[in-house]
């Protein structure tokens, strides 16, 4: 017989598991989505060397295993010395995961801004970091954003695995119930239904800013 | 000295010799249309001037400034010189009045009141005040290019290149656009234009540079060209043309 009741005593661990996935999710993403900025623009407007290291830094991280670049933060980086707590540990890897792919995607969104823009904005006498930021930077985002969003939730979603270095997220509570009250199906039924609303207002999120951002196109 | 000083200047595109030592001088409040078949340099040419192209040899001095693609000195001339393009190049998530008040703002410092005062007075010039707050993609393209030469006029230049900025509109909105041109004629505005409007080069431009090969290949006043080209090249153009 299913009994969601049994749940009931811990939805205090559910709620504290929660906002810890929601606050990681949030750091995550507004570090993740300027590491991304920065790296786009570094690799499409930067030298050679740098080009080059960027390139190398998104090929990392898109060609690795997350779980295996987490561990490598928590367990590895000790031998250098670097001791992270399990929370700063899984933050940084999601940053840095969430960095590459960014950087990847929204270089896409620059390649595409038309170069007369950039021109005009030249021959106006905007320095190339104004150029960026008041003329690139929106039309870019607008290009790219249905693959921004998708992306920050993945990295949302992908968040889980921190309960693996014991970061008490929304899946280590889960983990926890489970071992104490057996009632596995009914904590990992809520608890995906919990992932899934965060998801939705995640996305409703996204597109109340896409809104805000873009507002020039809901006047066509 | 003349506002424009071009002198010898050659430009090349790795091997292929673009501009070949072209010779010309443009007076303040002086109308110039360079005309000349696709292929010639015109366009290269007016890039130069602004230092959105680099050239190699000779040198080009506009309003006292001595003109180079370096990044800085592009800057510093944009105070001389205005730039409107064949493609209109709005920012298409500004509305109209932050795109005219954008470079004001940002480049001349202007408060946002003397921007938007700024803004207003240059709209209303070319017949656009009451577009304000509309975004570019809600214009026809004819109005686009005018927001554009209004974006241009609010910085105040000196002398305005024209990059066959009618080439890409329907023929119906062409003439609007050269009737904004035509005003600031009037009004002893220096333009440079790069032009395939012949009518409009002989009737509102004082003089006429026909390119060829890469060198201003016959120049003179609108009228005296038109009717009586010099050169077999010039008139086979404008035999083709007109």
């Amino acid at each position: 017989m299913l009994n969601f009741s049994d749940l009931l005593p811990y939805t205090d661990q559910l709620l504290k598991g929660l906002w810890v996935t929601v606050e990681l999710t949030v750091y995550a993403t507004l570090g993740g989505v300027a590491i991304g900025t920065a790296g786009a623009a570094g690799r499409h407007y930067g030298g050679n060397l740098l080009r080059g290291m960027i390139g190398m830094y998104v090929e990392l991280i898109r060609n690795t295993p997350f779980i295996v670049q987490l561990f490598f933060i928590f367990f590895g980086l000790p031998a250098l010395g670097i001791k992270l707590s399990a929370w700063e540990a899984g933050l940084i890897a999601m940053l840095i995961n969430l960095g590459a792919y960014s950087t990847e995607i929204i270089r896409a969104g620059l390649a595409a801004t038309p170069k007369g823009q950039v021109e005009a904005a030249k021959v106006l006498g905007l320095s190339p970091q104004q150029a960026f930021f008041r003329v690139v930077l929106i039309p870019a985002f607008e290009k790219i954003y249905p693959a921004l969003t998708s992306q920050c939730i993945i990295v949302m979603l992908g968040s889980a695995v921190v309960s693996q270095i014991s970061v008490m997220d929304l899946t280590y509570a889960a983990n926890l119930i489970q071992s104490r009250n057996f009632r596995s199906f009914e904590v990992y039924l809520v608890v995906a239904a919990m992932y899934l609303v965060l998801a939705i207002l995640m996305r409703q999120a996204f597109d109340a800013l896409g809104r805000y951002l873009f507002r020039h196109r809901r006047s066509s | 000295m003349a506002l424009v000083n071009i002198d010898k200047v050659h430009k090349y595109y790795g091997d292929l010799h673009v501009l070949k030592g072209v010779d010309l001088k443009i007076q303040a409040g002086e109308v110039v249309s360079i005309i000349g078949r696709s292929g010639s340099g015109k366009s290269t040419l007016l890039r130069c001037m602004n230092g959105l192209e680099a050239y190699q040899e000779g040198a080009i001095i506009l309003d006292n400034k001595e003109v180079s693609s370096d990044e800085r000195q592009v800057r510093a001339l944009a105070r001389s010189v205005g730039m409107v393009f064949q493609s209109f190049n709005l920012f298409p998530h500004l509305t109209v009045g932050e795109n005219v008040m954008l470079a004001p703002k940002l480049v001349l410092k202007q408060s946002a009141e003397d921007a938007r005062k700024m803004a207003l007075d240059k709209l209303t010039k070319v017949g656009l005040a009451e577009k304000f707050d509309q975004y570019p993609d809600k214009l026809s393209g004819g109005q686009q290019q005018r927001v554009a030469i209004a974006r241009a006029l609010a910085m105040s230049p000196k002398v305005l290149l024209c990059d066959e900025i009618t080439s890409a509109l329907d023929p119906e909105l062409v003439g609007e656009v050269l009737k904004v041109l035509e005003e600031l004629a009037a009004e002893g505005m220096t333009l440079v234009l790069v032009t395939h409007e012949m009518n409009f080069a002989r009737d509102v431009g004082d003089r006429v540079v026909f390119m060829h090969q890469g060198k201003v290949w016959e120049t003179g006043p609108s009228a005296e060209v038109f009717a009586n080209p010099s050169t077999p090249e010039l008139r086979s153009f404008i035999n083709a043309v007109l």
